[in-house]
Parts: structure tokens; C-alpha cells; sequence
């Protein structure tokens, strides 16, 4: 009996050893493609599968099966892990991070079980932060073979090809606001993705990366002076995932509003712990104390943009994201000694995108007659 | 010198520590009044309209206190000794306090020891910024201390001699899975507790749990949980499963540790009768009797049908 049972469970092991993975993870703005790139390289004879593009189906699955008032990531994620596994996926991986972020993978695991679909779930990091050590041992369970050297080789070239997205995509968003022929930098992004797609090894990022620098610095462009210029500050799922805010920056660049933005996923990698206690310094008559994820953030380069001359500000973050809220009186007071106008957006299931759009429409509006009446009085 | 304690939040976790420590160093302290109707009322002016109830009422604690004493005491806490730590709200207060409010004096203390500030030596700045000498401070810290740890074990032990009584007794048990701030709070949990305790309920609280069963009890429902409050009812609810009936939780609208570890409990506690109560500032009273009362009919069915057949 009990040698049996044995031969099962080993059964049971081989199967999971021989049986074709298909691995999926959730999406996260147009980092799937590094993402994709850098599990392609790890794991072996497995199948790596992006999830379905998000949709509104994304959004009904997620919201259907998640508990009420989480924040909207976690249902987003549900959404993306659903999709996937009805695609035919069985192993699926989850990142973890501070606040809430770290518990979501435990929860998500038990729900999908509960929902009858048999899976792997693989969490890569937990809330006390990015070991890559740990971040090895995980892939070891897809893949026995890998070794530390070609592990670390496609980690860090990974980082390199987030890193050039994350300039790329940053100088697209300065410039969008200035461009002559309407609909050319979006023509430019979607290319420059595919392309990145395609990219193997170092050498072909690098010519990648001086072929689209060279391409968005000859694009043609108006005169910088009457555009606003908007800072975005928020939730980092928010800020990057650009389906979960209804294309914001898409339709500020429309407006011919330049964007900046902060949070990135160079900056949230690297940066962020680096900086922390220089941002508490620069915001120091405001707060004193870490307020948690992106919230410090927040204040901090809500008030750096105040300083630099920013037209707006728009903070956006999910239902319910409690890093946020802390920040938010506080926003609420530099705008008020600055004069500078700060808007919030809160982003859930049930936000309609005209409500959204008609707030940003009269947010656009009020700035540039500010702006106009700041003119006139200059020039009285 | 006057110190005003909101009467909120981690007051009902560390009241004993906190009184102790300023009545040893010769101060006043002058607590707000019990949660009412018009705190509530004056927090949710005074806070974004997202943050938890909990928050609210804490906001309005504080807006009572303004004027009436010398400082205002707003701890902060961020993280505990074992990497522990908590919701990010008390990441924030002292923040959200000071912009919020003009001319507000804030004593505070910074619990967080992943960045290296422990709860004594925030104890000792404190004493120094009341003007006490360290002798004193020390003096003060150590029978505070000694004091709050005393008082944990009567609860503890009140607790499990209650729990023995009421095995004998014909009634039903239930456990009350919440956090302090919310099952003592004279607006949110005193009603649920007086409502059940008159359908002929014995509580037992999850918050009032033995030291030593924090350490492991938790494991068996959640590997991963990493907020301190959240690990204390996990092991409270663990080590009293088995002696009792049925299990409420209450949690507040928008709590951020709550909507997901009350999930995953409610998804693992198959055989034993859950009720998740969510408390918002709309709620009314009936509301919430009627379901307390359909939950303990089915309590009371459920063990009529195993008594008898």
C-alpha cells in the first residue's frame, strides 16, 4: 500500500517534471516583452505564454472572483492569471513587493485553486525585498539545468533592455506634446516594441537602442513654449499599466500636454531605496517620516515639479491603495503653497472613462486659462 | 504638562504602556471621550474619503484633543523586531496630522526597527523633549513596560478562565476575530459585542492570544502573512478554533490587511460557520442585528442538530 502510494506521488513528480509547461505571468505595462525575453532565456523547453491583451473581460473576470475592497491590481492580476490559465497555462509566476503587493501572490494561489484549475504558482520575491539568490533558486524549480552564469548573463541584460524602454519611452513622452505630423510617435512606439522583440544579445539591444535614438531625436518638432507641461504621480501600477488608467498619458499627449513621469521600472528597481531618505530630505517641511510604498514619492516629486514650474500635477492611484490616500492631504497642502492645481484620480472597476475624460478635459482647461491669465498679467 | 492620547487606533493595544510612562514622568494626560457620533462626523471631514473608518475616527480624535492639552501624542509605527510590520496607514498619522492641522503639538515615537529606530530609544528621545533627565526616562520606560507585559498575561489568563467556564455552559461560544481598535471601539465593535452577549453569547477575542503562540500559530492558515496585527488574530483564531462555535469577523471599510487575510481565512475555514461583518459609516444598526442574529439561530440549529440528532 504504502509503496504504492509511493509510486504515485513520484508519479505525480515526474509529471510535473515531463509534462510541458506552459508558464504565464501578469502583465505590467510593455515590460511583458522584457519580461517574455528574459523567461524565454531560463526555462528551458518550456512554452512561455503572454497573456491575452487586457480588456474589458479582463476587468469583469478579475472583479468577479476577487474579494471586494482589495486594491484594483490585485483584480487586474486575477484577470491576466484567469485568461492565461483558460489559454491552457500551468505554471504561473508572481512578483511580490512592499505594502499590500507582498500577500497578493498567497491569496491569488488559493482562489484560482478554489476556482478548480491545477497549476504551479512561483513567487519571486517577498515583501523584504529583490534577492536575487532566491530569485535563482525559484527558476531552478522550471528549470534544473540553469546555471548562475547564464542566469545572471540574461538578468542583467534584461535589466539593460528595461532600462533603454524605460529611456525610450520617457523621451516619447517629452516630446509627443511638440510633434508637427499628428500620430507619428505612436507609429515610432509601436514599431520600436515589435522591434524590441526581435532583440537577442547585447549587441543588437545596443544597435536597437542608437537606431530609435537617433530616429526620436529627427522627428519634427513645434516651438516649446505655449504647451503645459504635467507631472504624473501615483500608485506604480497605475502610473505604468496604461489599460488601467484608461490610456491617461495617451490623452494628455492629444491635449499637446508634455508628461512627465517618475515612476518607472529602472526607478523602482534601483533607484527607489536609494533615494528614499534624500526625497524625506527635500520634502522636509512636509513630511518627516517614510509614508510607505509610493507615497514618499509622491510628495516628494509632486513638490520637486511645484519647484521646476510644472503647469499641473495628476495623481492617480487604485481604489482603496492606502499609501496614496497618506499622501494625499499632504499633495493637498503643496498645491495650496504653491498655487499649483492638483488632481486625483481614483481608479477602479466601476470608473467610467468619459467621467474620467471629462475631468481631465476640465483640468486641461482650467490650467491653460490660468496659464493665459498669468500671461496677460505679466505682460500688464 | 498635558498630554493628549487620542483614544483610537493602538491606544487599545498599548494604553497601559503609554499612561504609565507619562504618569511616571509626572504628566497630565488627558484622553478624548469615548467614539461618538460627532468624531466620526469630524473625521471624515478632516481625512481623504478613501481611508479606512478606523482612520476616520482616529482624525477625529485628535481634532477633540487641539486646544485642550500641550502636546497631542501621535506614535508612529512602521516595522517590528522579526521584519514584521504594519498597515502603511501608521506609517502616516504623524504626517497627515501635522499638514492637516495648524498649530498642532505633536509628541511622537518612531517604532521601526527595519531602519534602525527601536521603541526605547523613541521612548528616550520622547522623555528628552518632555524635559525629564535619562534616569528618569529609563525609570519611567522600564516599570511602563514591565506593567504592559503584566497586563497582557491577566488578559491572557482572564481569557482562558473564561473560556473554561463557559465550555461547561449551554451557550454558545463565539470567536470574534478583530483588531483591538475596532472590537473595543465604543461606535464600531461595543454594539456587536453588547448585541451578541444579549443573544446569550459567550466572546472570545483572537486579539487576546498567548505570546508563545504567536510565533507558530499563525502558519496553519497563512505561510506568507507579514503584518504584525494580521499574525496575532491568525494565531488567536488558530489556538482557539477547536472550543468554539462559530467566528465573526469585523473589519472596517477599506482596511488594507483585512480584505485579504479575512479572505483567505473565510476560503480555508470550510467546516466551521464564518461571518464576515464589514463596518462602514453608513451602516445601520439593524442591519447588522439582523445578520448577527440569523448567524447565531444557525449556530444554535447547528449544535441543537448535533446534541440530538
Amino acid at each position: 500500500m504504502v509503496d504504492k502510494l509511493k509510486e504515485e506521488i513520484q508519479d505525480s513528480n515526474n509529471e510535473f517534471a515531463n509534462k510541458k509547461k506552459i508558464i504565464s505571468f501578469p502583465h505590467l505595462g510593455n515590460y511583458y516583452i522584457p519580461i517574455y525575453f528574459l523567461l524565454s532565456r531560463l526555462v528551458g523547453n518550456s512554452e512561455i505564454l503572454i497573456p491575452p491583451k487586457m480588456t474589458k473581460k479582463t476587468m469583469e473576470l478579475g472583479e468577479k472572483y476577487s474579494p471586494d475592497f482589495v486594491c484594483t491590481p490585485f483584480k487586474y492580476n486575477m484577470g491576466n492569471f484567469i485568461e492565461s490559465l483558460d489559454k491552457g497555462a500551468n505554471v504561473l509566476i508572481q512578483a511580490g513587493g512592499g505594502c499590500r503587493f507582498g500577500y497578493y501572490a498567497e491569496l491569488q494561489e488559493q482562489i484560482l485553486h478554489d476556482l478548480g484549475y491545477n497549476f504551479t504558482f512561483i513567487t519571486l520575491f517577498d515583501a523584504k525585498g529583490v534577492n536575487i539568490f532566491k530569485v535563482y533558486n525559484k527558476f531552478k524549480i522550471i528549470n534544473p539545468k540553469l546555471k548562475k552564469i547564464k542566469f545572471s548573463y540574461h538578468f542583467l541584460l534584461t535589466i539593460k533592455m528595461i532600462d533603454i524602454l524605460d529611456d525610450l519611452e520617457e523621451s516619447i513622452r517629452k516630446k509627443v506634446a511638440y510633434e508637427v505630423n499628428k500620430g507619428e510617435f505612436d507609429k515610432i512606439h509601436s514599431k520600436l516594441l515589435l522591434e524590441l522583440k526581435s532583440v537577442k544579445n547585447l549587441i543588437q539591444l545596443y544597435k536597437f537602442k542608437n537606431k530609435y535614438k537617433w530616429i526620436l531625436e529627427n522627428v519634427k518638432l513645434e516651438d516649446k513654449e505655449s504647451k503645459l507641461k504635467v507631472g504624473i504621480v501615483g500608485e506604480l501600477y497605475t502610473t505604468m499599466e496604461q489599460f488601467s488608467s484608461f490610456f491617461l498619458e495617451r490623452e494628455l499627449a492629444k491635449m499637446n500636454v508634455e508628461v512627465k513621469r517618475y515612476t518607472t521600472a529602472t526607478y523602482l528597481l534601483f533607484e527607489k531605496f536609494r533615494e528614499e531618505k534624500k526625497l524625506i530630505k527635500s520634502a522636509n517641511n512636509y513630511i518627516k517620516y517614510a509614508l510607505g510604498a509610493d507615497g514618499t514619492e509622491s510628495v516628494a516629486h509632486s513638490k520637486e515639479m511645484c519647484e521646476m514650474g510644472y503647469d499641473g500635477i495628476i495623481h492617480v492611484k487604485p481604489f482603496g491603495c492606502t499609501p496614496e490616500i497618506n499622501a494625499m492631504p499632504i499633495l493637498q497642502k503643496i498645491s495650496k503653497d504653491y498655487n499649483i492645481p492638483i488632481i486625483h484620480f481614483t481608479f477602479d472597476m466601476q470608473t467610467s472613462e468619459t467621467g474620467v475624460k471629462t475631468r481631465l478635459e476640465a483640468f486641461y482647461d482650467m490650467l491653460k486659462m490660468k496659464k493665459e491669465a498669468e500671461k496677460c498679467l505679466k505682460t500688464i | 504638562m498635558k498630554i493628549g492620547i487620542p483614544k483610537a487606533m493602538l491606544y487599545y493595544k498599548y494604553n497601559v504602556l503609554w499612561e504609565t510612562f507619562f504618569t511616571e514622568l509626572g504628566c497630565e494626560i488627558i484622553l478624548s471621550e469615548n467614539t461618538n457620533k460627532k468624531i466620526l462626523n469630524n473625521g471624515i471631514i478632516y481625512s481623504a474619503d478613501e481611508s479606512c473608518l478606523a482612520s476616520k475616527i482616529y482624525m477625529g480624535h485628535i481634532f477633540s484633543l487641539i486646544g485642550k492639552c500641550d502636546y497631542i501624542f501621535i506614535p508612529r509605527f512602521c516595522s517590528f523586531k522579526n521584519n514584521d510590520i504594519i498597515c502603511v496607514k501608521f506609517n502616516a498619522f504623524y504626517d497627515i496630522c501635522s499638514n492637516v492641522f495648524d498649530n498642532i503639538n505633536i509628541l511622537t515615537y518612531d517604532v521601526d526597527y527595519l531602519r534602525g529606530k527601536s521603541e526605547f530609544c523613541g521612548f528616550l528621545d520622547m522623555g528628552k523633549k518632555l524635559g525629564a533627565s535619562y534616569m528618569k526616562t529609563l525609570r519611567a520606560y522600564l516599570i511602563a513596560k514591565k506593567k504592559y507585559k503584566k497586563q497582557y498575561k491577566i488578559n491572557v489568563n482572564n481569557q482562558n478562565l473564561f473560556l473554561e467556564k463557559s465550555k461547561k455552559e449551554d451557550k454558545l461560544n463565539i470567536l470574534v476575530v478583530s483588531h483591538p481598535y475596532i472590537v473595543y471601539d465604543e461606535l464600531l465593535g461595543k454594539p456587536i459585542i453588547i448585541y451578541l452577549k444579549k443573544l446569550n453569547a459567550n466572546l472570545i477575542y483572537a486579539n487576546v492570544v498567548d505570546k508563545k503562540y504567536i510565533k507558530n500559530g499563525w502558519k496553519n492558515f497563512s505561510k506568507t502573512v507579514y503584518w504584525e496585527g494580521s499574525k496575532e488574530l491568525l494565531s488567536g483564531l488558530n489556538n482557539y478554533l477547536d472550543s468554539v462555535d462559530g467566528i465573526i469577523f469585523i473589519s472596517v471599510f477599506t482596511c488594507g490587511p483585512d480584505s485579504l487575510v479575512n479572505e483567505l481565512c473565510t476560503r480555508k475555514l470550510k467546516e466551521k460557520a464564518c461571518l464576515n461583518l464589514i463596518l462602514d459609516e453608513l451602516n445601520s444598526d439593524t442591519g447588522i442585528q439582523t445578520r448577527l442574529e440569523s448567524f447565531t439561530d444557525v449556530l444554535n440549529d447547528k449544535k441543537r442538530i448535533v446534541l440530538y440528532g
